[in-house]
Formats: structure tokens, sequence, C-alpha cells
């Protein structure tokens, strides 16, 4: 091969290296679009402008501290300690490859993607928290998990060099763990110090369902959101001008992840309608779930087993919202148990199933107890930080919204807009005689 | 005025300032300081507007925006 053949393969790698996660990213922003719309639809209609506001600068604060920090963290971090090596140093905002620079074509878009995944972090906890969290603070606390804590057990545990990796072998392609289970887990955090919806439960702990005023857009937000997971784990693989890795450089394939994506997908859905029993919000929530319920291991399931997983997992999902009902939890989404609860899941059932397969590079193999250990892990990094950083929230007033303004509606509070100018639409409900009637959508108190 | 470089011809660095420079720095710190300075004036916002709905003023002094809700 000529050095002119060289060069020119050597330059073509490095386009499609660049155009592969660009289109990575442009896909990540559809869950973007998608939570917006999900939450917005989630919430009542004197709420929407609001939670609106809520996901774009979550989107913006995010995105602006991942550069700041974040990224520096992950390449400081994977040895468990802060290090300065020279990737860390290279990641560091003021560096020579934290900008354009023709010699690196690498920096700028590895960066981009992870800060799609940061922000996919952040923003899984803001339905969670819908109709009551001050805005400031719930940004003070999405920029601490999508440019901190996130970051941080991504360079443990979704690291070539984690230490999870080289200890444990520990074994999470999609980013179950430390995207989701995080996630979930600081929700739940949150949730605790936050307390429920004004209305959300009555004085003897029965539940109350408040409807969201738009379920169709929640609908439309998780098929959005479903669309963008493809560039999610687009970026969950490293691509090389002589194929794909996985994030801990085992071989593998997209049709791997096209395979088993799919597979959980559907299965997930499945589940989740039949536990349901048909209810639409848990039944899409359900094709969440069990994408993240075979996440771990994506890159290794058959197929059927991918399905079974899945189908189990969005099976549980309902069960996992009553259990947090019962403990006077209200998370408006169910994000503690689509992203909590299926991460931790996805896990366990990894160290079931992936038990005994091999890593790269001397790494241990994967064992139940590694994947075990991951897991208690990521959850303590989701849990703890978030709650106590959530409590001094509280304590200095910047946690939870005042009640007058909760009853009255955050969009008349504080955004000089309205979304439904000209009113809201008619709801058809079923009376206690099981007639159909017309009822005016009111909200519950 | 603000180019590190006088060609293309040696690749490398060529945003702004150049790598390690006073402007890059000014840059930066600049940029966290907005940064931080975006909470506080948000935090201010909606003290100011939570006060506004508990004394029954729930819209804020400023030109009307589309579809603003009436002064009850």
């Amino acid at each position: 091969m000529t050095p002119e053949v060289e060069d020119a393969l050597s330059a073509m790698a490095s386009v499609n290296n660049e155009f592969f996660y660009w289109m990575s990213i442009a896909l990540m922003m559809l869950i973007h679009a998608g939570f917006l719309a999900y939450e917005i639809g989630a919430s009542r209609s004197k709420n929407v402008l609001a939670t609106a506001m809520k996901n774009l600068l979550a989107f913006a604060t995010i995105v602006a501290s991942f550069f700041f920090v974040g990224w520096f963290l992950y390449n400081a971090m994977p040895s468990g300690f802060m290090e300065f090596s020279d990737a860390a140093k290279a990641a560091l905002p003021w560096s020579d490859n934290m900008g354009p620079n023709t010699a690196d074509p690498a920096s700028g878009i590895f960066w981009g993607a992870f800060a799609l995944f940061a922000a996919t972090t952040g923003s899984i906890m803001s339905g969670a928290v819908l109709e009551r969290i001050r805005t400031s603070g719930f940004l003070i606390l999405t920029v601490f998990v999508g440019s901190v804590l996130w970051i941080i057990g991504a360079a443990w545990g979704w690291h070539g060099s984690g230490w999870m990796l080289t200890q444990l072998g520990f074994h999470d392609v999609g980013a179950a763990g430390c995207v989701h289970m995080i996630a979930g887990f600081a929700a739940l955090g949150i949730l605790i110090n936050l307390g429920p919806r004004i209305g959300r439960f009555l004085p003897d702990g029965t539940p109350v369902t408040i409807r969201p005023h738009n379920l169709p857009l929640t609908l439309l937000g998780l098929f959005l959101i479903f669309t963008g997971f493809f560039g999610f784990l687009m970026g969950c693989v490293i691509y090389s001008g002589s194929g794909y890795a996985t994030i801990y450089g085992s071989p593998t394939t997209l049709s791997a992840f096209a395979f088993n994506t799919l597979m959980g997908l559907v299965g997930g859905i499945i589940g989740a309608y039949v536990m349901s029993r048909g209810e639409p919000f848990w039944t899409i929530s359900g094709g969440l779930a069990g994408v993240i319920a075979c996440a771990a291991g994506l890159d290794l399931y058959h197929p059927a087993l991918a399905f079974v997983i899945a189908l189990v997992g969005g099976g549980l999902i309902p069960f996992i919202g009553k259990l947090l009902d019962k403990m006077k939890i209200d998370d408006v989404v169910g994000a503690v148990a689509v992203h909590g609860g299926m991460g931790l899941y996805s896990l366990v059932v990894a160290g079931i199933f992936l038990a005994g397969y091999p890593n790269t590079d001397g790494n241990p193999p994967v064992s139940f107890w590694g994947q075990m250990i991951g897991a208690v892990v990521f959850a303590a990094l989701g849990f703890i930080p978030t709650y106590l950083l959530s409590l001094l929230l509280k304590k200095v007033g910047l946690l939870r919204i005042p009640p007058e303004v909760e009853l009255q509606g955050l969009d008349l509070t504080e955004i000089p807009a309205t979304p439904y100018p000209e009113g809201i639409p008619v709801t058809t409900m079923r009376s206690t005689s099981g007639t159909a009637v017309l009822v005016a959508g009111e909200e519950v108190k | 005025m603000f180019s590190p470089i006088d060609s293309y011809d040696v690749p490398g660095v060529v945003f702004t300032f150049g790598g390690n420079s006073l402007g890059t720095w000014v840059s930066l710190i600049l940029a966290v300081l907005l940064f931080i300075g975006f909470f506080v004036r948000m935090i201010q916002h909606e003290n100011h507007a939570y006060k506004a709905i508990i004394e029954h003023t729930p819209v804020e002094k400023g030109p009307v925006a589309e579809g603003e809700p009436p002064v009850y």
C-alpha cells in the first residue's frame, strides 16, 4: 500500500469517526425533544410552560457545566481518585484539545457525545419532580448529577481503564448503571426531601391519581425518546476504521445492538401492558424499561433472552410504582421505577447471564459479585450525595415552591405567557355510574 | 486580531487567542461567572414571582407578552 493510499484511508477513518459521533449527538437530541413533550404532557395545564422552561434550562446548564468540569472528571478519575494524567490535562477546559484544533479530530466529538449523555442523565430526574420543585433548585441538582456524579460513575464503571473493569470485570455496555441507576436513585433522594404534590395523597396515605393534562403528548414524547436511544447506544460503542468495540474494548457490532435493543424495546412494552392491564402510561414506559433492562448486556444476549429479560422488567415497573405510592413518594413520570429500578435489574441480570464471559486486556471476567458490587456503588453514588444536597437546598428554602404558587400554577407565577390562551379541551370521563359523561378537565387539589 | 495562526500549513490550535493564553483564560472566567450569575438572577426572579403571586399580583411589570393572562 502506497503512503498516499495509507494517508487517504487514515483521513477517511477520521472523517467517518467524527461523522459517526456527530450523528449520535444529533439523534440524542431527540431524547430531549422527547423529554420535553413527555413532561409537558404529564403536567397539569397550569404548569406546562414552566415544565418546558425547566427542561430547556436543564439541557443548557448541564452542557455548559460539562464543558467546565465534566469531561475532565471522566478523564481524571478512572482509578477511583483524581489523577492529573495526560488525558486529564487534555480535558481541562483551557487545554489545546478543548477547542477547534485541526490536529485533534476526536476530543470535541467525544466531548459532545458525553455532554449529551450527561444531559440525558440530568434530565431523567426532571419528570419525577414536576409541578412543585423550584426551577433554580432543580438546576443546581441536575448540574450536580449531570456534570459531576454520573461522570464519576462513568469513569469508574464505563471506561476502558475504570477500576470497576480492571478490578471487578464489570460489564455494562449500555450504561444501565452510570446513567440510569444514578439518575433514578438521585431522583429518589430528591423526592424524599421534596415531598409529594399537594393533593397527591389523602391524609390516610391513599394515593390520588393526578391526571396528565395531555397523555397523547406523553406517548409521543416517549416514542421520541425511543428514537433518541438509538443515538445514545451509537455513542456507547467505540468506532474505528476497523470496526466497533464496546466501551471496555471488547469487539462488538451494531448488529448485536440492533437485535437486542429492538427485542428489549418490544418485550418491555408487552410486559408492562400485561402487568399494568393496558394502562397507556406504564405500557409505553415499558418500552424504555425494556431497553434499560437489557442495556448491560446488549452486546452479548441472545435476542430471545433479551426479550424475556425485558418483558419481565417491563412487567415489574408498575409494581415498583405502586411500592413508591405506598411510601408516599410522588414520582410523576415513574423515573425511579423505570431508570433506577430497571438499571439495578439490568446489572443483576447481567451478573446472572453473563458471568464467566471474558474481558480483554487482561481484565478479570464478568462475575455476579462484580456486577452486584457495581450496582451498590452506583446506587450509593446516585442516592447519597443527591439526598444530602437536596436536604441542604430544602433547609435554605431553594427546593420547593410555596403552596400558594403550587395551587395557582407555575405558569401564572413565573412565565410571561400562557400555553392555551383559548382554553383546554374537554375530556370524556367515566362517571361513578359507569356512563360516559363530559366534564371539563378539572384539577385535583 | 485574535488569531493565533498566520497560515494553515501546520495542523494545530486554531481557536481564538490560542492555547493557554490570556484571552482564553479571560473568556473562561467570564463564562463561568456568567453561568453562576444566571443562577443568582434566576433565584431573584423566582423570589419576586412567588412574592407577587402570594400578594395576588401575578403578572410582572413589562411589555405584554403573547397570550399573557389577565390581572385578577
